[in-house]
């Protein structure tokens, strides 16, 4: 079971990136979060960023791809290279449902 | 400040004649008293009023899980109207200058030459600016290239500000803001060239705060908005011009949110490569972010080339409703003519009411049809008119104009003070005063806070801010209608 992401449906609220942080450490940031929102802004290039525990997933616009130890993120420009410091997700553990699902205005955001 | 919740505690002070920044304590007292945003912003302003302050002001709930809650407050003495006005900052800015540990920012007297603010991490530094002279796609580059930072949201001018027009508004990043006051101007004139930010900061939040939030996000996506996304969607309930929404549809290419808001109006059109090409590709600006509707709006004119009009306004800081009236009047009925026209604007002292144009006060007013409903919330002048003078999506709340009018008013200094995007209190009807009051409530441990109480607030502020204003100024005789002045006279009256 993993986090899937609806890619086009995503609008870049950031919801997600801040529900995430709030499972891994209880308070208001995006510093603890599994996901990122990343963008190359001008040319309205935007998507997410979902560090899993063996891979990266990029909710990209033109559709999703998985980048494994080894390979390159290509694409995001600098926005996107700091989460290969972040936690993996672990599906917030514990609670009923993932707190990215639930905040995701927009039902971007499932698990199968 | 004891509470450990919402707020970082910190006020920046920063002294663009000394070259000085310090830090003072956000008290308590004016978080129990005024909650935040505008209506700290006018305390501080009070405070430092002889030094012309610019205040960037977060709200209570600014960054938090509260659907809409992306927004910060810029307050100051307005050029074009005199006046002490608002302007909210929306998308990513509000939620970044949090997340620096800076909950307030206040800009005191002039520098004796251009300068860029940095603020970052709980730090803040005055540096030159090397950028004076750049338009506003360059500055932008130039922070991010300069801070490494693609992250960095920017409060910046163009060459409009620069040369103190006006006409001048201030940019979020590329794509203009809601500033309709001129305090673009006003940046220019303490020699401010940019604010940038970043913030990888922390705050917290009560436990059960997160619950709350997302019920009411739930109740908000299955109402009103259900189905619905996009600038244009905005623009049919407003009834703007058919030609515009057309130009919308057939260039638009994603639909933004800002920070937490379910519903994206900021929607991107591509001009300059197809409009449903989704990859990075190598054409580097491919188009537009339409932020301001009433500016593509006042640009209608010239057709398919509204939205190149636009851009062309945010590259030179440039308040788009204002210029394209101007723009029109010049003459000119090409996108070559326009843009020229824009470029002299940039560097000239011209304004609507020097050109007998339609203003309140010397503001652009909204390309709608006039009424008495949508024409006394522009006339009172207290926040910005980038935002549409009436409810969107839902019918009018109040019995009457005046009542309307006190309805609108009341919702944006709700919003303005709580940190919540004052457009999407307009599309919203589920942000109630009842549920952002019980927001406030779980989120500060205050048992006995309650919907009376924000609302005493909210009613105070606008009193206040009304008294300090006097009146509504000169308004262009075409935008006079029969009840105008004791529709605003009870306006103001309902607030004491």
């Amino acid at each position: 079971m993993e986090l899937q992401f609806d890619t086009l449906k995503c609008d870049g609220c950031r919801a997600c990136e801040f529900a995430c942080n709030y499972h891994h450490d209880r308070n208001i940031s995006p510093l603890g979060s599994s996901l990122m929102y990343y963008r190359e802004e001008k040319k309205n290039y935007y998507g997410m960023v979902l560090k899993r525990e063996k891979s990266l997933f990029l909710a990209k616009p033109e559709g999703p791809e998985t980048i494994l130890p080894g390979q390159q993120v290509k694409g995001g420009g600098a926005s996107a290279k700091p989460i290969l410091l972040r936690v993996a997700c672990d599906l917030c553990k514990g609670e009923e449902k993932p707190l990215c699902v639930k905040a995701c205005p927009r039902d971007v955001i499932s698990v199968a | 400040m004891d509470y450990i919740n919402n707020y970082n505690g910190n006020i920046l002070v920063v002294d663009l004649e000394s070259g000085k920044c310090d830090q003072e304590e956000l008290e308590n007292a004016l978080i129990e008293g005024y909650l935040g945003g505008a209506a700290i912003n006018l305390e501080l302003y009070k405070k430092y009023s002889p030094r012309d302050p610019l205040i960037i002001g977060t709200g209570l709930l600014t960054s938090t899980f509260v659907p809409g809650s992306c927004a910060a407050v810029i307050t100051g003495k307005s050029p074009i109207t005199g006046k002490i006005a608002n302007a909210p900052l929306t998308w990513q800015t509000g939620i970044e200058l949090k997340l620096t540990g800076f909950d307030f920012v206040v800009i005191l007297g002039k520098s004796a030459k251009p300068v860029k603010l940095w603020i970052h991490d709980g730090l803040a530094d005055i540096e030159d600016s090397n950028e004076w002279g750049k338009d506003v796609w360059e500055t932008v580059d130039a922070l991010r290239h300069n801070y490494g930072d693609d992250m960095v949201e920017a409060i910046v001018i163009g060459p409009a500000g620069e040369n103190c027009s006006p006409l001048a508004q201030v940019s979020e990043n590329y794509w203009g803001s809601k500033d309709k006051f001129g305090f673009g101007k006003l940046m220019g004139e303490k020699k401010l060239k940019a604010v940038a930010l970043r913030g990888l900061g922390t705050f917290e939040v009560a436990d059960g705060f997160f619950d709350e939030c997302i019920t009411l996000l739930r109740e908000i996506v299955s109402g009103v908005i259900n189905g619905k996304q996009g600038i244009g969607e905005i623009g049919k309930s407003l009834k703007v011009s058919e030609g515009i929404l057309s130009v919308i549809k057939e260039m638009a290419h994603r639909d933004n949110a800002c920070f937490s808001c379910p519903y994206p109006c900021l929607t991107f059109l591509k001009y300059h490569e197809p409009s449903k090409e989704m990859k990075s590709t190598d054409v580097k600006e491919p188009g537009c972010l339409i932020t301001d509707l009433s500016g593509l709006a006042a640009f209608g004119f010239l057709g398919k080339d509204a939205p190149q009009a636009l851009e062309q306004c945010f590259r030179l800081g440039l308040e788009p409703t204002a210029s394209a009236m101007l723009v029109e009047k010049a003459g000119k009925k090409d996108l070559a003519g326009a843009k020229e026209e824009l470029e002299k604007l940039s560097k000239s002292q011209g304004s609507l009411k020097e050109a007998g144009l339609p203003h309140f006060d010397g503001v652009s007013p909204w390309p709608i049809i006039p009424s008495l409903e949508t024409t006394l919330p522009q006339a009172s002048g207290i926040f910005s008119n980038a935002v549409p003078p009436q409810m969107v999506f839902v019918n009018p709340q109040g019995d009457n104009p005046q009542a309307r009018a006190v309805s609108w008013l009341k919702k944006q200094a709700m919003a303005y003070i709580l940190g919540i995007c004052p457009l999407f209190t307009l599309i919203s009807p589920e942000m109630t005063e009842d549920k952002l009051a019980g927001l406030v409530k779980i989120t500060m441990n205050w048992e006995n806070f309650s919907a009376e109480k924000l609302s005493g607030i909210c009613s105070r502020y606008l009193a206040e801010i009304c008294a300090m204003q006097g009146g509504a100024g000169e308004i262009h005789p075409s935008l006079k209608m029969d009840g105008l002045d004791a529709g605003l006279k009870e306006v103001k009256e309902s607030f004491k």
